[in-house]
């Protein structure tokens, strides 16, 4: 047994700071001293929360400077809060989750829904109102129903939204009628139609499982530079039959770069990317963007990324 | 002259003037004496400073009085010196900000801490008053540990930590401790209510 409260203001801060997100939590929850404590010597957006709306709901707590995800698993929160309806996990998530992130200084990173009620998610949303909070990543899972996603979309702040294998979702067409700005991730059975990608506004698109053709391709090409798409910078689909670029080139005036041209910029994920060669491309609006159809296992993927994006 | 040309001299090694290795020496509150090299004590920023603003020579620390460190056990004192003999000139580390802080223990320093908590919680609190940044971060990263896995009651236990109305009570007898008469007002008050008075006064 150590006596930690009486430990000198550093090496208090010290021990707070090794412990990690969970922990944190629970050395909170022994008494209003130690929940100051840790609120004081946790740096402000140091853990990314995520709420996870599943059969299980927890929460995730991720630091920023280490790649481990903690989980707060519903049993825990159970115990903490005996005071709530057992049988509800989604209930009990919001106000845990507001607990956490008071605690740990930080902010509402992401929230992944599969099993959620209208209920709930009106919770959440006069939730994140109160706490003046946008989405930085929602994910929809692939039982989640289209009229919950579709509320999703219309009432929340979100920054990137990725679909994951969705059930529900027959096309995206309805989603065109929702003009936000945001970083789009499909990763779906249902093929998007190139007519559904010339209607949105996002500015970053990753289709997997596109199945486009080459003409597809050429007219999305064309469409940029025509500046149908002047909000877009980053796209990329996957799963296509290769073909070569030159091909869809012909008569477009564009500029072959050697393969040991290299281009970092960040991804749809915040990762870091790498674009080797392709062909340049100006639009009439004079912006740039290369260009690259790259073949990998016999499936071959197409980007377009906007000079605008690279960080060197 | 290139080097292969260059004639070769045999160097009496005895001949050349070997720095001397200084000692200081420093003493518990329960009188036991340490001897610490210099660059042991650079590992404590405390000691260092005050030993440089003392500028011993050699013959100072041999004929005047052993340093004493007023507020630290001699068990706790030969932990925080061992430590410090074995990562003598291993640079100090600067806190980089990372959350959760990134420490790893080595083996020496997981076998001296193999110590009761009593004497753990010394040697942190002994690092702490003497600046030294390593053993503080594995010292405090040893008691971290304990709390993997551990419900907040279990917490409570290991680290001793006080309920919110254990902490109401030791504030209230603090406050009375202070003040003998804050009791009598209290119950005067108390009672003044029970009667109907809508204020004290």
């Amino acid at each position: 047994m150590v006596k930690v409260q009486k430990l000198p203001y550093l090496a208090l801060k010290c021990l707070i700071s090794s412990l990690g997100p969970v922990e944190k939590i629970d050395f909170s929850l022994c008494s209003k001293k130690c929940r100051r404590a840790v609120k004081i010597c946790t740096p402000k957006d140091s853990v990314k929360v995520t709420l996870n709306f599943t059969r299980h709901s927890h929460l995730t707590l991720n630091a920023v400077d280490c790649d481990e995800v903690s989980i707060l698993d519903s049993d825990k929160l159970f115990k903490q809060l005996h005071h709530i309806n057992r049988g509800n996990f989604n209930e009990i998530i919001i106000p845990w989750a507001d607990y956490t992130c008071d605690v740990l200084n930080c902010k509402v990173n992401g929230m992944v829904f599969d099993i959620c009620s209208q209920k709930t998610l009106s919770q959440i949303n006069r939730w994140l109102k109160v706490r003046k909070e946008s989405l930085q990543y929602c994910e929809i899972q692939e039982d989640f129903p289209r009229s919950h996603y579709v509320y999703i979309l219309r009432n929340f702040d979100i920054e990137l939204l990725n679909f994951n294998k969705n059930k529900s979702l027959k096309d995206y067409e309805w989603f065109v009628t929702i003009k936000k700005k945001l970083c789009l991730n499909m990763r779906d059975d249902q093929r998007v139609h190139l007519e559904t990608i010339l209607d949105c506004s996002c500015p970053q698109i990753e289709v997997h499982y596109g199945k486009w053709r080459r003409y597809d391709v050429y007219l999305f090409v064309s469409a940029w530079l025509r500046g149908i798409l002047p909000d877009l910078s980053l796209f990329v689909i996957t799963e296509l039959d290769y073909f070569s670029l030159e091909d869809i080139l012909r008569g477009i005036d564009a500029t072959k770069l050697d393969d040991n041209v290299e281009n970092r910029y960040i991804g749809i994920f915040n990762d870091n990317k790498v674009i080797s060669g392709g062909w340049d491309i100006r639009r009439n609006d004079g912006e740039i963007a290369t260009i690259k159809m790259s073949s990998n296992n016999g499936q071959a993927m197409f980007r377009l990324v906007s000079h605008s994006l690279f960080l060197n | 002259m290139s080097v292969e040309n260059a004639p070769v001299v045999d160097v009496d090694e005895a001949a050349i003037p070997v720095e001397k290795k200084m000692y200081y020496r420093f003493e518990s509150n329960d009188k036991k004496e340490f001897r610490v090299s210099e660059l042991a004590i650079q590992q404590s920023e405390t000691l260092n400073r005050l030993v440089e603003a003392m500028g011993y020579t050699s013959e100072d620390v041999e004929n005047k009085p052993a340093i004493a460190i007023e507020n630290i056990d001699g068990k706790t004192l030969k932990l925080v010196f061992q430590w410090c003999e074995h990562h003598k000139g291993e640079a100090i580390p600067v806190d980089d900000g990372s959350v959760p802080k990134i420490v790893e223990i080595p083996e020496f320093d997981a076998k001296l801490m193999d110590i009761d908590n009593g004497l753990l919680f010394k040697l942190i609190w002994a690092a702490d008053y003497l600046n030294i940044v390593q053993l503080l971060n594995v010292s405090c990263k040893k008691v971290a540990n304990m709390a993997q896995g551990k419900t907040p009651a279990q917490l409570r236990r290991v680290y001793l930590l006080p309920s919110d109305e254990e902490d109401e009570a030791a504030k209230r007898a603090a406050q009375e401790a202070q003040d003998p008469r804050a009791r009598e007002v209290e119950e005067e008050f108390e009672e003044r209510k029970r009667q109907g008075g809508n204020s004290f006064f």
